[in-house]
Parts: C-alpha cells; sequence; structure tokens
C-alpha cells in the first residue's frame, strides 16, 4: 500500500500532518451529493414514483446543480489553500523548533559557524553602506541626471578653469541649457562674526541661480533671489547646516545677521538644508559679482572659475558637448591671445563628484562578495560534517516517511536561523565598523555624510542573509537524494561518501581560489602603497611645521600688507625656540585647499609659439629661506638673497629640474630670462626674470604624478597667499599655542588654519589610498584565516576517517613518518588545485584594479611568490597537525574501534 | 406548500441546521428531513442551499464534520455541533424570539 494513496483510514491524514488535496477536498463533497440524491431518489420511490420521475423530482429539489458545481469548486480551491497554508505554517515551526534544539545540542559548531557568517556578513554590510551613501543615494539635487559640471580645457586637453566672460558668451550662446551658473571654489576666506574669533571658511562664490537650478531650498531663510548677483545689490550669503551649527550655535533667529567675509559686509538670508556642501565641502555661498577686471574683453583670459550647468529637455550630453564647443571654438578664433587651443568640457556633476572613487568601490564590494562566499563554503563544509554525524537520523526519518522536501525544508531551516544570526551580528557588527569608519569626518571618501546604515543597507544585508540560509540550505539537501538509506541503516556507523567528500573537497578548492585572489590584490596594494610612501617627495618632510593664515583682502589688499604681515609673523616664529628657520610661501607641497597658479612663459631671445602652445610652469613665490626650510637641495646655480626678494629689485627667477629638462634640454638655463603671460591686474607684478638656479623637483600635488615644471620667484613681487613654514628642533605638539599668540598679536582678526607637520600632509594625500589598502588587507586576512579553517576541516576529517587505514598501515611496518607524509601530501593536493586556479583567477581580476596600482604590475612576481609561500605554510600548518595525529594512531586501539 | 429558500429570512435556515444537529450527528440528508418533517412539510429547503449552509457553518467552526456509515451501510458525512456551535445556537434562538414577539406585536396591534 502506498503510503500516500488517498485510502488512509479516517483521522490518517490529520495524525501524520498530511495536507488536504483540492480534488479529495472536492471528491468529498462530490460523495456526499451524490448520498444526498440517492437517498432523495430512494424516498421518492417508496412513495410510488417511477424511477424516471424519482430522478427527475430529486435533482428538481436540490436546485441549480451549475451553480453548485462552480461554488464547490471554488470552495475546494479556497479551502485547500487555507489548510495548505496553515500546514505550512505548522511545519516551519516545528522545524524551527527543531533546529534549534539542534544548535543547543552543538553549541560549538553553531557558535562557529553563526559568527563566520556574522564576520562576512558585517564586512559586506559595511562595503554595501560605503557603496550607497557614496554612489547609490541621489545627489540631493533635483533631477541630478540632467546636471553638467563644465571646465575649461587646455591644448593638451588638461583640464583648465573658464573665464566669467567667456561663461557669459556659452550662456548666450548655446541652446542645450536650461541654466548655466558660474561657480568658483574660494577656499579660505576670512569670517568674522559678531561674537567669536575669526573663522576661515571654505566659501564658494556663485551665481544668483546656483540654488534653483540645483533645486535645493533653504531650511531657513531663503536661498539667492534673481539679480542678487547685481553690483547694486545687497551683498548676501546663504551659509551651510554645519557652519550654521559649528559657526552660530545653530541660532534661528541667524536670518538678518551680519557678518564680515573677507572683509566685506554681508547679511545671512538663509541656511541650506544639512548635507548640502557642493562644490568642494563649501561653508558658505555668496552670489558672483564679476568686477571691471574680471569681465569684458581685459577678463578673457581670467580662467578662474567653472560652472554647472541643466541640460534643456531633449538635449544630451554629446549633443551639448557639440553645441559647447562650437562656441568655444568661436571664441577661440575670436580671442587667440586668451583663448587659443582653450575648450570646454561638460561631465556629468555625479562623476565629478564619486567618479574618482567608483571602480575602487566596486572593486572592494566584489572583494568583500568573496569574502562572503568563502565563508559561505566554510559553513557549508561544517554542514557537510554535521550532516554526515546526523545520515542515521535523516535515513530513520527517510525510512518513516519524511519525503525529501520534508529533509530538504528542515535543512532550510537549519542554515536559515544561522544566517539570521549571522545577518543580526553581522549588521551590529557594520553599524560599528560604519560608525567608526565616518567618526570625526576622517573617511578619505566623498559625501562620507551620506554614509550611513539605513534602510537600503539593512534590506541589502537581509537579503544577503536570505540568500545565503538558502544556499547552505540547499548544499547538504542535495546529498540527501542520491542516499542509499537502507546501507545507511545497516552499516551502522557513520561513513562518509565518497561524494560528500568531493562536495567538500571541491568547496575548500573553491575557498583557495577566492582566498589566493583577494591576497593577490591586497598584495599589489600593499606594495603600491609601499613604493607610494617611499616616495621621496624631494624635500625633507620630517621636522616640519606649516600652517596657513586667511588674511580677507579687503584689509590686505594686494603686496605691501601682505608682505608687512609676513615679515610680523616671521619675525615671531624665528625668535620662538627650537625654530631653527622659517620661511613664507603663497603656497606650499601637500596643501589639500591650494595650487599655485599656472602659466605660460616665453624664453627671452626665442620666438614666442604659437598661442596656446607656449611652455608652462607652476609659480611659486616664496621667501628665500623656502628652499632651505623646506630641505630642497640645490643642483644648480643659486638661490635668491634677501635683496633680491623685493619689488624694485633686478627680476630673478629659480626654476626646478623638470623645466630645465623639458624646456632647456641639453642646455644650461642659467642666465636666460623668462616672462610669464600670468594674468593678474596688478601689471607691474607679472612674473618675469634672469633664471639664477635649479632645484630638485619637489612633489607638490600627489605622490602619484611626477613633478610638474616649477618656476620659483621672490615672495615680495607675488605675495599671492600665505602659507608659513618652520623648520624645529623640538615636536611640534608644543608649538601650536604660540603660534596662535603670535598671529593674533600681529593681528586678531585672521584665522589660522591647516597647523600641522609636513609629514601629516603628506600621509593624509594618500589615506584614499590607505583606506583601499586597508579594506583589501583585512578582507584578505578574514579569506586567509577562513581558507586554513577550511583545509584543516577536511583534512582532519579525512585522517578521523581513515584512522583504521592508517592503524593498518603502521601495524604492516609503515613508519609514522610515512603515514604524516600521506596526510601531508593530501593536504598538499589539496591546497596546490585552488592555489594554481587562484593564480590565474588573480591574473584575470587584478586588471580591475589597476588605477589603484603605483608603479606595481599587475603580474608582480615577488607578489605571487608571496601569496605562494603564505598558502604553503597555511596548507603546511592546516594539514600538519592532522598528519602528527594520524602518525600517532596505536594500531591496536584503531583496529578495535569499530 | 415548499417554500423557495429565497424567502426565508436571513439567518433562519442556519438557525434550523444548528437546532437540527444539536440532538444527535446526522448527515445532510437527515437534516433535510428533519425540517420537513418538524415543519410539518411546510418548509422543503432546496438541497444545494442547504449544503451551502452546512459548508458555511462549518468554515465558522459552528458545526464539525466526520465520515460515517449511514443507516443503509453506506458511506455519509455527519454534521455535529460544536461547543461554539451551542453558544451560537443559543445566541442565535434568543435573538429570533426577540425577533418574533417584536414581530408579533406588531402585527397583532395594528
Amino acid at each position: 500500500m502506498s503510503l500516500f494513496s488517498s485510502k488512509l483510514p479516517t483521522g490518517a491524514r490529520r495524525l501524520f500532518r498530511l495536507p488536504l488535496s483540492r480534488a479529495r477536498l472536492l471528491r468529498d463533497m462530490d460523495e456526499e451529493v451524490q448520498f444526498h440524491v440517492a437517498m432523495r431518489i430512494a424516498e421518492l420511490r417508496e412513495r410510488g414514483m417511477s424511477e424516471a420521475e424519482a430522478q427527475a423530482e430529486a435533482l428538481r429539489r436540490f436546485g441549480d446543480t451549475d451553480e453548485f458545481r462552480a461554488y464547490a469548486q471554488q470552495r475546494a480551491a479556497r479551502q485547500a489553500h487555507r489548510l495548505g497554508a496553515a500546514e505550512w505554517l505548522r511545519e516551519v515551526t516545528r522545524d524551527i523548533r527543531f533546529a534549534g534544539r539542534q544548535f543547543r545540542k552543538s553549541p560549538g559548531f553553531t557558535m562557529l559557524a553563526v559568527l563566520t557568517l556574522a564576520l562576512a556578513i558585517g564586512a559586506s554590510t559595511a562595503a554595501f553602506s560605503l557603496v550607497n551613501g557614496v554612489l547609490l543615494k541621489p545627489l540631493g539635487f533635483e533631477r541630478p541626471d540632467r546636471l553638467v559640471y563644465l571646465h575649461g580645457t587646455g591644448p593638451q586637453g588638461a583640464a583648465t578653469m573658464i573665464s566669467p566672460q567667456d561663461l557669459i558668451d556659452f550662456r548666450n550662446q548655446t541652446h542645450s541649457f536650461a541654466s548655466i551658473v558660474a561657480v568658483q571654489s574660494r577656499q579660505n576666506l576670512n569670517l568674522l562674526r559678531p561674537n567669536g574669533p575669526p573663522l576661515r571658511v571654505n566659501a564658494a562664490r556663485v551665481g544668483a541661480e546656483f540654488f534653483s537650478l540645483l533645486g535645493t531650498r533653504a531650511q531657513l531663510g531663503r536661498t539667492f533671489a534673481p539679480g542678487e548677483d547685481a553690483r547694486t545689490a545687497t551683498k548676501v550669503v546663504v551659509l551651510s547646516d554645519g557652519a550654521w551649527r559649528h559657526y552660530f550655535g545653530a541660532d534661528p533667529g541667524i536670518v538678518g545677521a551680519q557678518v564680515t567675509l573677507d572683509g566685506n559686509p554681508y547679511v545671512v538670508v538663509g541656511v541650506a538644508p544639512p548635507r548640502f556642501n557642493f562644490p568642494d565641502n563649501a561653508e558658505l555661498w555668496y552670489p558672483a559679482v564679476w568686477e571691471d577686471w574680471e569681465v569684458g574683453d581685459v577678463g578673457r583670459g581670467n580662467h578662474s572659475i567653472d560652472a554647472i550647468a541643466r541640460l534643456r529637455d531633449g538635449a544630451t550630453l554629446e549633443s551639448a558637448q557639440h553645441d559647447l564647443s562650437s562656441v568655444a571654438t568661436r571664441i577661440a578664433q575670436a580671442f587667440p591671445k586668451d583663448d587659443a587651443g582653450v575648450g570646454v568640457a561638460a561631465v556629468p556633476l555625479r562623476q565629478l563628484i564619486v567618479g574618482e572613487v567608483e571602480a575602487p568601490l566596486w572593486t572592494m564590494l566584489g572583494a568583500v562578495m568573496f569574502v562572503l562566499l568563502i565563508a559561505c563554503a566554510n559553513v557549508a563544509n561544517l554542514l557537510l560534517v554535521r550532516a554526515a554525524s546526523r545520515a542515521p537520523e535523516m535515513a530513520v526519518r527517510t525510512a518513516l516517511g519524511a519525503g525529501r522536501h520534508q529533509i530538504l525544508r528542515q535543512s532550510l531551516a537549519e542554515s536559515m536561523l544561522i544566517a539570521l544570526g549571522g545577518a543580526v551580528l553581522g549588521m551590529l557588527l557594520a553599524v560599528l565598523v560604519v560608525h567608526v569608519l565616518t567618526a570625526g569626518g576622517t573617511l578619505a571618501l566623498p559625501r562620507t555624510q551620506d554614509v550611513r546604515v539605513d534602510a537600503r543597507v539593512l534590506a541589502f544585508s537581509a537579503a544577503l542573509a536570505v540568500a545565503t540560509g538558502f544556499a547552505l540550505g540547499l548544499a547538504p539537501a542535495i546529498r540527501v537524494s542520491g542516499w542509499d538509506v537502507m546501507r545507511t541503516l545497516r552499516a551502522g556507523s557513520i561513513r562518509t561518501t565518497s561524494g560528500r567528500e568531493r562536495a567538500r573537497s571541491a568547496l575548500v578548492f573553491m575557498e583557495l581560489a577566492l582566498g589566493t585572489v583577494l591576497l593577490v590584490g591586497a598584495g599589489l596594494l600593499i606594495r603600491s602603497f609601499q613604493r607610494l610612501t617611499d616616495v621621496d617627495p624631494g624635500f625633507k618632510a620630517d621636522h616640519l611645521v606649516v600652517f596657513d593664515v586667511a588674511l580677507s583682502t579687503n584689509k590686505y589688499e594686494y603686496d605691501a600688507p601682505v608682505n608687512r604681515f609676513a615679515d610680523r609673523v616671521q619675525a615671531g616664529l624665528a625668535a620662538l625656540p627650537g625654530v631653527q628657520s622659517v620661511a613664507v610661501a603663497a603656497s606650499r607641497p601637500f596643501d589639500p585647499d591650494q595650487f599655485g597658479p599656472h602659466s605660460w612663459f616665453t624664453i627671452d631671445g626665442t620666438p614666442r609659439p604659437a598661442p596656446g602652445t607656449e611652455p608652462k610652469s607652476r609659480l611659486d613665490p616664496v621667501s628665500p629661506d623656502f628652499f632651505s626650510t623646506m630641505g630642497m637641495s640645490l643642483v644648480r646655480g643659486r638661490t635668491f638673497t634677501e635683496d633680491e626678494n623685493q619689488r624694485d629689485a633686478v627680476p630673478v627667477v629659480v626654476i626646478n629640474q623638470a623645466l630645465a629638462a623639458r624646456y632647456f634640454p641639453g642646455q644650461n638655463p642659467i642666465g636666460k630670462h623668462v616672462t610669464f603671460g600670468f594674468w593678474h591686474n596688478d601689471t607691474a607684478a607679472h612674473p618675469r626674470g634672469e633664471i639664477i638656479g635649479i632645484v630638485r623637483d619637489a612633489y607638490y600635488s600627489s605622490l602619484r604624478s611626477k613633478p610638474e615644471p616649477a618656476t620659483y620667484l621672490p615672495y615680495r613681487r607675488l605675495p599671492l597667499g600665505t602659507t608659513f613654514l618652520l623648520r624645529t628642533a623640538v615636536p611640534p605638539a608644543g608649538l601650536e599655542q604660540q603660534i596662535r599668540r603670535i598671529v593674533a598679536s600681529v593681528d586678531p582678526d585672521v584665522p589660522m588654519y591647516e597647523l600641522g607637520t609636513m609629514n601629516a600632509a603628506v600621509a593624509e594625500s594618500v589615506s584614499q589610498s590607505r583606506l583601499y589598502t586597508l579594506l583589501l588587507t583585512a578582507f584578505s586576512a578574514i579569506a586567509l584565516l577562513l581558507a586554513t579553517l577550511g583545509v584543516y576541516g577536511v583534512v582532519s576529517y579525512a585522517v578521523n576517517q581513515q584512522t583504521r587505514e592508517f592503524g593498518i598501515r603502521i601495524a604492516l611496518g609503515a613508519s609514522p613518518h610515512d603515514v604524516m607524509n600521506l596526510v601531508l601530501r593530501r593536504g598538499a593536493s589539496l591546497i596546490l588545485p585552488g592555489l594554481a586556479a587562484g593564480i590565474v583567477g588573480a591574473l584575470v581580476l587584478t586588471r580591475v584594479i589597476r588605477g589603484l596600482l603605483f608603479e606595481i604590475e599587475p603580474l608582480d612576481p615577488p607578489t605571487l611568490v608571496f601569496v605562494c609561500l603564505v598558502f604553503a605554510a597555511v596548507g603546511a600548518v592546516a594539514s600538519w597537525l592532522p598528519a602528527r595525529r594520524a602518525a600517532r594512531v596505536d594500531p591496536n586501539v584503531a583496529m578495535r574501534a569499530e | 406548500m415548499a417554500r423557495d429558500t429565497n424567502d426565508l429570512l436571513y439567518g433562519t435556515l442556519d438557525l434550523l441546521v444548528l437546532k437540527a444537529v444539536s440532538w444527535a450527528p446526522m448527515h445532510g440528508y437527515g437534516i433535510s428531513t428533519w425540517i420537513e418533517q418538524r415543519t410539518g412539510h411546510e418548509l422543503a429547503i432546496v438541497d444545494s442551499a442547504l449544503y451551502k449552509a452546512l459548508h458555511r457553518l462549518e468554515d465558522s467552526g459552528a458545526i464539525a464534520t466526520e465520515w460515517g456509515v449511514s443507516d443503509n451501510n453506506r458511506r455519509a458525512k455527519y454534521y455535529s455541533l460544536t461547543a461554539r456551535g451551542r453558544q451560537m445556537l443559543r445566541a442565535e434562538l434568543a435573538t429570533w424570539k426577540r425577533f418574533v414577539t417584536a414581530v408579533g406585536n406588531v402585527l397583532e396591534t395594528a
């Protein structure tokens, strides 16, 4: 009799909780109705009706049979569904209870599995919250996909800036944009409040339509009104949420307050919404009112702004670019002196903000998915071992009538519980990690303020858990189907099937292969990072203290007042104990906020090249002591003297090796005269002069990019900025208070900022590389640990299974050494294929991180050798312990064991 | 006179069925004849409506079903009153009596 036939004794179905099928319910109803009609006919026949009459009357009495049939079908379907759902719920509850009991029986296994998954899910969740916050969340602007960023392009396609007058032409002559607005980052502006010390703020000078173009509304007060960038308008500012909170104590009555920005009075008209800080972490915005010298034909060469624009409906990035380029070509033809070879490029705003970190972040998420896969393989391995030890239980349940899907469901319940536990712990871990990463705003990524464990991150984590639980639940169950129940029951003892062992070896193979890829990736990043930090910056960063001050251009109108201020501060600093030398410069290496100005120049005595193709150089106004303070060595000639550091002195310049090599190849540049095209409203200050010396190249913006041609000129001739440098014999920590006092004694309204050591500034410049290196190293360390456990587990289990075999071998004369070799060989046979596959995979996949590498090729022999050695060590350790156990098998005990 | 169940007041059929099975478990045909006899053949319930009522009451938990064997040795589905059904019967009866009294008062005094 088949177990599932419908001819069960009454109540058996309920007893065994077998669900009622729809067909069965329908059959029941049918049988009942047939009985009813038969009884009715019998009764009518008794009363003397003929068979035909009785039948007709019975049917009439029954009512509308068609309608009833339809009703019965509906009811059966409804009831089957309801019973099924109730039955399912009951069984799932029972499965979960059973799984809970199983876990309580083996807490060690449960903890290991849950913790493994917690680690992997936690790491994945943390990585995803970075991707989500930085890349996936919409930018917080209205229809951000229609926003583009416009920047100038130089003759070789290099990114430059646009001049305000060119922008006016772009606004008037292009047709692809609903609106174009100027944006000029003004880092380091001086801000004075009614109460509190002077501040240095990151400001942005923007067109009046800036906020309306982005679709951003003020959280307090208003943003700019149209026409507020006119010269006659009252000067107004909008504060960022952060500036409002930190500098004005979140004063709800801030609207209407007066502040002094860069020496000029402004009225606060509103506060931008939280987390709005475009561009460049701006803390406040003020309308761009163009000065006479900035616009008109005189200002054509004033390439000093960028722009944002909103594409008109129907315009694409390509059509807009085409539109812009044709206008740019017309401008370049009309004004070759200033705009020859100058173009303009439109890039999606999103790309500007996150483009640089997009690929690395996705790579990190991919890497952490590898970790998750490895963790899953590890837990699957544990489950397989457990499934082997529970084989008799499963066999008994199968024999008692548990179908394949019942066993599958039980197995799924167990793995889902594990995954759920892992996910809950993992989410807590992720919250912790994200908190640590984002605390203090030190995370070297854009949009850090948007990185949070939010609903989408939790949903991602939950989805991972469900997928993991599902995959793990299927793993052992698939083997179940191939079981010979009778053999397992007869055998009486637990014996792994070779199929199961193959499955476990395959999992370890996968773990090793993925782990190898991660380790190769981490190795490459570590080596890159080493090379990067080993780069000699061209100056001595140790014992070098730097700080900047923000002078308001109103009070410190260019030239004389700035020089006076710088002189007095330098004098004060030089008198400090332990300070060996002091210098002032317009800009310094590794200043995150500043770039020195760049300009084309001509070499006197050579014909001027065609516009746009002249030699170019960075311009660095520095005081004479700059070179000795920085520790930059002189290659040739001399540096300038204090007498030459005067506006009316004979002009001289010092160049770096890069400039000499590029523009004076094979010549001696000393004694040559250069004249710069540098654009400034102070025409007397146009940099020019005789080259008197060549200094070593110094890295300025990043250790990754080779030093560019640079020209140093006496500071007092062109004091465009104020950065002070001190070489000290004492630790810099004690200096801060004294420096602050000196600056305040010269002018209490001048804020100082970025005080720190040059070492810290250099380290800051590689913080993004450090972040990626740390992440990938952490991931590969987890992977390595898990892979080691995986190898150990498989080899160790195999040794246990073969105890008897080893006993026989030893009894037959094999030495412990032979047995050990056997096990070690087994370990090696497990590791080598995984390692080989991993190396091949790494060769393909490390191309993804090519952009993150520095002077290392993805195919880096030392890294590959290192990874192979690491895995050899891992394999040795993971199989040596079981091997030693195997060698100590006592043949007598082993033979008796069964 | 056989009357269509459509003419029956809403809920009357359920009440009659509950009353029928309150004595002993009965199959559907038995309930049908019981109602017919007790009403002196005044009410002949349309069979399909009776079964719908039985299913309705079963779904609401007022009556339970079990397969049994009829007097003539055929397999039949027997309906019996559950504790919940008994409660329901009591409540419905009270309501019915109030209803009859109220309608009766109206009709007699009018």
